[in-house]
């Protein structure tokens, strides 16, 4: 065994401990690169202002409504749709073309049982939360209401006469788009949840889709049925806001009504907000102080702040979240 | 049953054989000049010594320093250096994760995968290669906010690439990726994907190999139980909890939760508005998918903008890039042939990490100039098979624009390439596949030539402007043998008599196939040229 020892000791390790520079030869530096330009708590706050104004406004209907209007002359061939009920379905194995002239391409499934969904996702929320909105909320193992919403799912590319750059679509979309309101009990609840992007199409003038804001966000919105008094949860992010602060993430936000014990002006949670040149910080709110303002701390290497605290207005997060009635 | 009795001499032998001394000392050149030209033309620029070359080193070996200046600062050189780490990467020869259907259609580009793949696999490597022609250190290439492309590429990225310009150019893309050089770029991303539930890891591990050379799938793991397979949240747990999957895990899925800006859906991999660009709103989905917060083995990290700076500050980053050109240049594994490499890396920190500097430290180790039997012959992989005979030739094996000697949609695992996936690394030596290529691709390239040669005096690319192809062996024997001698050296850089073996058994082959073909004499140069470009010493070196 003395000899396998002494074999490995002999042998030098390959990459990382056999010899290395010495020091007898000058090392010329590498240049570091300059740091990032610091943020501005102002050019923050502005930022934060945009992407929580836009939360009230968000949900599955314009993208739902811009395919739509994009996608009028479908025909029986193309795409491919199949449905046995709910979802319903389209698929093509490649570009297919309408005898309109219209090509498709993609998947797309849409449904309208929320159920299953309600159930298994938005459920434990509404038990967590529930009491807190409503004392005559009774919690139980499982969901026992009503629900009505719209899932898309799918990858869709659409082209029209119209043109579209850089994608080469008039209509494209990918990812998964449910809004969903349930009842339960005293409780009414809305849920958008928005992960991906729908780009193009016809959508309605000023919404998120007309910007377009690329979302990957998941709203939840509890109230007591025919009341004011608002939970209301974020979670996610929104980019492609106005640059230079193009992307605002939220974790764990939550707006309490003050009728709740909550706090008008402030929530809880944490937001960053990057810049894109992907430089972050980030605010952690805290409803308790209740001033609506939060000190900005670098999230990245090399990211400084100038200016005091960020401050904003959380009123938006306390109006009620967008609702269409959409039938697939 | 070997390893004790190799142990057992490796002792006595005092581990003479795993050191060498440094370059301050003189590089004991064991290799004949003429050969050792050959390997440092071949390694660093792609092709064989010209002939006037070879007449230089055989006049004065001490030319051959000046030579691998000259090689260093030639365009070959960057090429070579993009052929060698796309060993290491694989963007030319493997499967792409992402689905190029679309760009088929007009308003896309009108271009197949083929074609595509031709232009996104270059964009890393022609990053590097730009390192190397500014003499800008190599920490920068996963630095700033820059990348390499051609027009192609920006027909379809986001990127600010000139207005009329053409060809590879340094350009930035213009969303809102972060700026971490060759770590944010396309060509990366759309070769190395990883399935949803592989969450990211996939591109976590191709990040710690390429540029860490820290393989995980190359790490002993204990096998666990096959409960921990069951479904997605018994594997979760288990990568948390069980010691034999934390091991990996615990510093690979923080590594993983850096790359959530390209997190796809499996079937958007075909959106052009999905793949093209990068979606900041996706960095934090480490929080739903894994709870893994971004960090650097072990150092918080901000994601990805701050990767750039964690792998350039990583010792391991340097000596990865010692280690990957030393290994590809010698075709050798450093854990089955170790060497010591002092002396070349050395050389990488006095330079300031300069890409030269390690490549002429490489071809001055002793062990490379022929002290060390362990690196005597070496195959061309099937680029350098590609490289020396279009220069030899003019011919390229192409289709679509592309190489089939050296992609994925041609020969190159016949050839005897890897594509990192099916197989994994070069052959070392010739296969049967290999040969195969080699003779398809020799007859081409000779028929070529000869054709050309016949039809160019005045642009001959491998024969003398003085052959007229009428010649024959009754009545110019001479200057045909005299030919042949000449076509020897310039194909297999070696020098052979005129009345040697080697030029009557060729002048043999000459006149049967003129006599099989009618006096045919493109018929017999072409095979004459097929025989000296399917030689072994064409591709062992």
């Amino acid at each position: 065994m003395w000899v396998v020892a002494g074999w490995w000791a002999c042998v030098p390790e390959p990459s990382t401990t056999d010899s290395v520079a010495t020091a007898d030869t000058a090392t010329p530096q590498t240049p570091p690169l300059p740091p990032p330009p610091p943020v501005d708590a102002a050019d923050l706050a502005r930022a934060l202002q945009t992407a929580v104004d836009w939360v009230p406004e968000l949900s599955l209907g314009p993208c739902y409504e811009s395919w739509r209007a994009a996608s009028v002359d479908r025909d029986e061939t193309c795409p491919p749709f199949t449905t046995t009920g709910d979802p319903y379905l389209w698929e093509t194995e490649e570009v297919c073309t309408t005898v309109a002239g219209s090509r498709y391409f993609g998947i797309l499934t849409t449904g309208v049982d929320q159920r299953a969904y309600v159930e298994d996702v938005l459920w434990p929320v509404i038990v967590e939360v529930g009491p807190g909105v409503s004392a005559g909320f009774v919690s139980s193992p499982w969901f026992t209401g009503s629900t009505s919403g719209l899932l898309l799912d799918g990858s869709v590319w659409l082209r029209t006469g119209a043109d579209v750059a850089p994608s080469g679509a008039a209509f494209t979309l990918g990812g998964n788009f449910r809004s969903v309101q349930a009842y339960t009990g005293p409780l009414k609840v809305r849920h958008h949840a928005l992960e991906g992007f729908c780009h193009g199409g016809v959508p309605p003038a000023g919404t998120w889709v007309d910007a377009p804001i690329d979302p990957w966000l998941h709203l939840t919105q509890v109230s007591a049925t025919g009341e004011a008094l608002r939970h209301t949860l974020v979670d996610g992010s929104l980019s492609n806001l106005p640059a230079p602060y193009g992307t605002v993430d939220f974790a764990g936000v939550a707006w309490v009504d003050p009728a709740l014990g909550g706090c008008a002006v402030e929530p809880d949670g944490t937001v960053t907000i990057r810049r894109d040149d992907g430089v972050a910080v980030t605010l952690a709110f805290d409803s308790g102080s209740c001033d609506g303002c939060a000190e900005a701390v670098p999230a990245t290497a090399g990211a400084t702040v100038l200016g005091g605290p960020v401050c904003f207005d959380a009123a938006p997060l306390g109006r009620p979240l967008r609702w269409e009635e959409l039938a697939p | 049953m070997t390893r004790p009795w190799l142990a057992l001499g490796l002792l006595f032998a005092g581990c003479d054989d795993t050191t060498f001394p440094h370059l301050s000392e003189p590089a004991p050149a064991t290799l004949a000049p003429d050969r050792l030209l050959a390997r440092i033309s071949l390694d660093l620029r792609g092709v064989r010594p010209t002939l006037e070359e070879l007449d230089a080193v055989e006049r004065d070996p001490a030319l051959l320093d000046d030579l691998v200046e000259r090689f260093l600062a030639d365009e070959l050189f960057l090429r070579r250096l993009e052929d060698l780490y796309s060993e290491v990467m694989y963007t030319r020869s493997g499967d792409y994760y992402v689905y190029f259907d679309l760009y088929a259609q007009e308003e896309l580009g009108g271009r197949t995968e083929d074609e595509l793949v031709g232009h996104v696999g270059e964009e890393p490597l022609r990053m590097l290669s730009w390192l190397a022609a500014n003499d800008r250190p190599v920490e920068e290439w996963v630095l700033g906010g820059w990348t390499m492309a051609d027009e192609v590429l920006a027909s379809i990225w986001p990127l600010d690439y000139p207005a009329g310009a053409t060809g590879w150019q340094r350009v930035s893309y213009t969303d809102a990726r972060p700026p971490v050089g060759v770590l944010s770029t396309n060509g990366l991303w759309w070769f190395r994907g990883s399935m949803e539930n592989n969450r990211n890891r996939g591109r976590a591990n191709y990040v710690s190999r390429v540029f860490l050379c820290d393989d995980y799938l190359e790490r002993e793991v204990p096998f666990v139980s096959s409960t921990v397979l069951d479904s997605d949240d018994a594997v979760g747990d288990a990568i948390k909890t069980n010691p034999g999957c934390v091991a990996c895990h615990d510093s690979l899925d923080p590594l993983a939760s850096h790359f959530y800006g390209y997190w796809w859906f499996f079937h958007d991999k075909a959106l052009p508005d999905q793949i093209s660009t990068y979606h900041p709103e996706r960095e934090t989905l480490w929080r739903d998918l894994t709870g893994v917060a971004p960090a650097y083995f072990g150092q918080p990290s901000g994601g990805l903008a701050d990767l750039g700076g964690f792998v350039a500050e990583d010792p391991r980053y340097g000596a990865c890039f010692v280690q990957n050109v030393w290994e590809k240049t010698t075709r050798t594994d450093v854990d089955d042939v170790p060497v010591d490499l002092g002396s070349v890396r050395n050389a990488f920190e006095a330079s300031g990490h300069r890409i030269p500097d390690v490549f002429r430290a490489v071809v001055s180790h002793p062990a490379y100039r022929g002290a060390d039997p362990r690196l005597d012959l070496k195959m061309a992989t099937p680029d350098l098979l590609s490289s020396q005979i279009e220069d030899l030739t003019g011919y390229r094996w192409d289709r679509n624009e592309r190489d089939l000697v050296t992609s994925a949609s041609g020969y190159v695992l016949l050839a005897g390439g890897a594509d990192g996936d099916r197989v994994t690394g070069s052959a070392p030596t010739a296969t049967v596949t290999s040969v195969l290529v080699q003779q398809r691709l020799a007859e081409s390239a000779a028929a070529h030539v000869v054709l050309h040669d016949q039809a160019s005096p005045g642009a001959r690319t491998l024969f003398d402007a003085d052959l007229t192809f009428t010649e024959t062996p009754a009545t110019d024997r001479d200057r045909m043998a005299a030919q042949i001698a000449r076509l020897h050296r310039r194909i297999l850089s070696r020098t052979v008599a005129v009345d040697g073996p080697e030029v009557e058994s060729l002048l043999g082959l000459w006149t049967a196939v003129a006599d099989a073909s009618a006096q045919d004499e493109v018929a017999a140069w072409s095979a004459v040229v097929t025989a000296l470009l399917r030689d072994p010493d064409l591709v062992m070196y």
